[in-house]
């Protein structure tokens, strides 16, 4: 079986090696990658925005996101409301500025949480091999037979959801795909000679590790980083608008929509901007994160 | 070839025994005393002492265990603490929705995206294939409840073509019912299935022995459909059991948003409820789910590959 | 004076950007006669192989460049429109490729591929070609052709794969035989 699967280019098999294509300079890269394309630099452009939003929202927003008002319940767009009120009478628009902040947290913090766990995980595999390699590997196989999104309603289904929970529920989420790759990438750098030279110069483990493997292994890991943020945007909001993430009445993008479904037959609005908002945010960073695979594997895809 | 398959069931029992260990140990250890979660704050030290008494939380935690175990595998979950219904009836209720909306779902999905795939990779780097490429950073790009959502406000809400909620009656009633959640799921899952079938054409043709079945004077089609689809159906079954999954696991908010009944509205209805052993059961469904699809994508391989066939 | 079978004038290949080319082909020039065996010498990257392909145009263009003129029984196979080229390929010119590990399809037992090279270009019948295919592996010395019809290449040794590569390139009794270094990959004992 297995034989089978590394003979013929599976997905993963394309994914692992468009990530351990050699790395060029960062600057370079980098100009190359953004300037390259006008799709690109929009996708640029609307991260800097989504960030500086989120960043500045109780300057930006125009009302407290919370304040309810009896009077102005599912009001559609106002020249004081620019995306009408929810059912509660709340601002829509400021609602959609705040949860730009759980959109941000939760797209950094759980995949450098991840990050970290998955490298640790995917390097003591890699590296040391055997009865280690084994029971880790077996565990990433299992994980990974979940999609991600399923793995994480399941566990916020165990859990409940507060704010650590669901950076638990992503991190677990998302730790074997980061383990998989480190595993990989430090099996390969493994075999490179001075890594071996050090290796029978009696160099000790921790410092061959921290000296040789990790920093040639740290580019992969930081391009799926900025690939999973965007799986974590999407994730949340998911959770938010089941009613497993995060809690009303603090605004995310999924909570707003799942509000506005609640209230529907009288306004559509909060639904739209909600879905319009975590779309975009995605797209962005999946063109972002599309144009660096592309970068780094150059062949499968031009 | 019976060998690999007995050897392929056997590989599940550790599997499936992890999992089940797992759900124990989130449901049963991390949330704290499950009584005082179900009855709230509010319950008295009788009531939580009943209850506990009632579920066997008083019983010591290995014993606990084993009973776990060995209801899962009678698949025995006990009974709803909100309506008192055994289960295994609600579970009976809703999962052939859920297997409709789902296999539906994927084969709408296939049916679209497949084709998409193999026109984009005879046509690399001109327009429809960037047009598939844009296609597929917006499938991905779109929560799957936000493209239900907008569905429903659109064709069920303001046009009145479709049903607002429940799954409908008869085969027609069904079908009309179905359409948009299935529709839905679809869109975002042909996306994919385009994309890797792009992939993976382009890379099987870029193989040698594409290029021998070229130099013997094979026609762009006959290399395409007989030598080459094929052999991308190795990676594309791998792709095809995510998704599966993947479209399993959007059934949740699909479910929730057309009010379509199922076991990831069970299971959602379940955590608001703090029905816990719904919720248990429901978590239980969906992994053994993912572990019978892998397994039935392990059959497709041993199909499409002969390879396995002859070894074994 | 005959027409030559084959007579190739400046043919040249390139890669990379116009701008900067990489010409990994650069203005061959040869002919040779029916009946006759060229050897084509070189080390490696010399571009033998580009120079085989490019007669067939098998090379994928682009990224490919080629260029210059390729005659085959006076015909220049290089400004033969492209849905003409199939009918050559097989029937007209065969080819044998280096790496016979990787150049069989390995989801396709071997008698179905050396059939199809005689399918796609002579109207027989099946049971015809069915005797065609074994009286090819006979000739190219595979042990029990019958019972071999139905394996897989993964079931053979990269010897072995090589002639059921030549049956299928002898398949239609070409007029021109390429071989590119059938024997390079292949163990030194038979």
């Amino acid at each position: 079986m297995t034989d089978v699967r590394t003979e013929t280019p599976s997905a993963e098999l394309i994914a692992e090696r468009e990530i351990l294509a050699p790395e060029p300079g960062f600057r370079e890269a980098f100009s190359r990658v953004v300037l390259d394309r006008p799709s690109t630099q929009i996708a640029f452009v609307v991260v800097i925005i989504f960030i500086l939003v989120a960043v500045l929202a109780p300057l930006i927003a125009p009302y407290d996101p919370l304040r309810q008002s009896m009077l102005r319940i599912n009001q559609t767009p106002t020249a004081q409301h620019w995306l009408g009120t929810d059912q509660f009478g709340r601002d829509v628009l400021s609602r959609l500025i705040h949860g730009s902040r759980k959109s941000l947290i939760f797209g950094l913090l759980s995949p450098v949480f991840a990050a970290f766990f998955g490298t640790i995980l995917g390097v003591a595999a890699g590296y040391f091999g055997g009865i280690v390699d084994r029971v880790i590997s077996r565990i990433i196989d299992m994980l990974m037979a979940f999609p991600e999104l399923l793995l994480a309603i399941l566990i916020a289904a165990a859990l409940g959801g507060s704010f650590w929970n669901i950076v638990v529920v992503l991190t677990v989420a998302f730790t074997p795909g980061f383990a998989r790759v480190a595993r990989a990438s430090t099996l390969s750098v493994k075999q490179e000679p001075y890594v071996e030279a050090a290796i029978a110069a009696g160099v000790s483990t921790p410092h061959i590790i921290i000296r040789h493997i990790i920093p040639n292994i740290s580019a992969p890991i930081v391009v799926l980083m900025a690939l999973w943020s965007a799986s974590s945007i999407r994730i949340e909001a998911t959770l938010s608008f089941l009613g497993i993430g995060t809690r009303p009445p603090n605004p995310s993008w999924g909570n707003i929509i799942r509000d506005g479904l609640n209230s529907m037959f009288a306004t559509q609005w909060p639904i739209f901007a909600g879905g319009l908002a975590i779309t975009i945010v995605v797209l962005a960073i999946s063109i972002i994160g599309d144009s660096v695979r592309d970068h780094l594997d150059p062949e499968t895809n031009q | 070839m019976a060998r690999y398959l007995i050897l392929r069931l056997l590989d599940m029992v550790p599997t499936l025994f992890l999992v089940l260990t797992l759900v124990f140990v989130a449901m049963r250890i991390l949330p704290g005393d499950p009584a005082l979660a179900v009855l709230g704050q509010n319950a008295d030290g009788g009531q939580l002492e009943a209850f506990r008494e009632r579920m066997g939380l008083n019983d010591p935690l290995w014993l606990q265990y084993v009973r776990f175990l060995w209801d899962a595998v009678r698949l025995d979950f006990g009974r709803s603490l909100m309506t008192d219904v055994p289960i295994r009836t609600l579970i009976a209720n809703n999962l052939p929705h859920t297997v409709y909306l789902t296999i539906t779902s994927v084969a709408l999905g296939m049916t679209v995206g497949i084709p998409l795939g193999i026109y984009a990779a005879t046509q690399r780097n001109k327009w429809p294939d960037n047009a598939l490429r844009l296609y597929s950073l917006i499938g991905y790009s779109v929560p799957d409840f936000y493209l239900a959502a907008i569905l429903l406000v659109v064709f069920s809400l303001q046009l009145g073509w479709f049903p607002i909620n429940g799954a409908g009656v008869g085969f027609w009633g069904g079908l009309h019912h179905i359409l948009l959640p299935a529709i839905t799921l679809a869109f975002l899952k042909s996306a994919f299935m385009g994309r890797l079938t792009r992939t993976s054409l382009l890379e099987v043709m870029g193989r040698d022995y594409v290029r021998t079945a070229r130099a013997k004077g094979a026609r762009e089609g006959r290399v395409i459909f007989r030598h080459s689809l094929r052999n991308a159906l190795l990676p594309l079954s791998t792709g095809l059991g995510l998704s599966i999954l993947a479209t399993l696991s959007g059934s949740v908010a699909v479910e929730l948003v057309f009010n379509r009944p199922g076991i990831g509205r069970l299971l959602i209805t379940a955590i608001q409820e703090r029905d816990y052993p719904v919720i248990q059961a429901g978590v239980m469904m969906f992994a053994f789910f993912v572990i019978l699809v892998n397994l039935f994508m392990d059959l497709v391989y041993i199909i499409v590959d002969p390879r396995i066939r002859v070894k074994s | 004076m005959t027409v030559p079978l084959l007579e190739i004038r400046n043919l040249s290949v390139e890669f990379g950007p116009v701008s900067r080319p990489l010409r990994v082909v650069d203005s061959v020039s040869f002919s040779m006669r029916a009946g006759e065996a060229l050897g084509v010498v070189g080390e490696s990257g010399s571009g033998k192989s580009m120079t085989a392909l490019s007669i067939l145009r098998l090379l994928p263009e682009p990224p490919a460049r080629v260029s210059g003129e390729v005659y085959f029984n006076g015909r220049d196979l290089m400004r033969l429109p492209k849905r003409d080229m199939p009918a050559v390929r097989g029937k007209e010119i065969g080819m044998i490729f280096q790496e016979p590990m990787s150049s069989l399809n390995p989801l396709i037992t071997i008698g179905d591929q050396i059939d199809e090279a005689i399918m796609l270009h002579e109207p027989m019948s099946a049971v015809e070609r069915r005797e065609r295919v074994i009286a090819l592996l006979r000739l190219v010395g595979m042990p029990d052709p019958v019972s071999r019809l139905g394996a897989y290449p993964d079931q053979f040794s990269g010897g072995m794969r090589q002639r059921v590569m030549a049956a299928m390139a002898m398949a239609c009794t070409p007029q021109l035989l390429i071989a590119d270094e059938p024997t390079t990959a292949l163990d030194v004992t038979i």
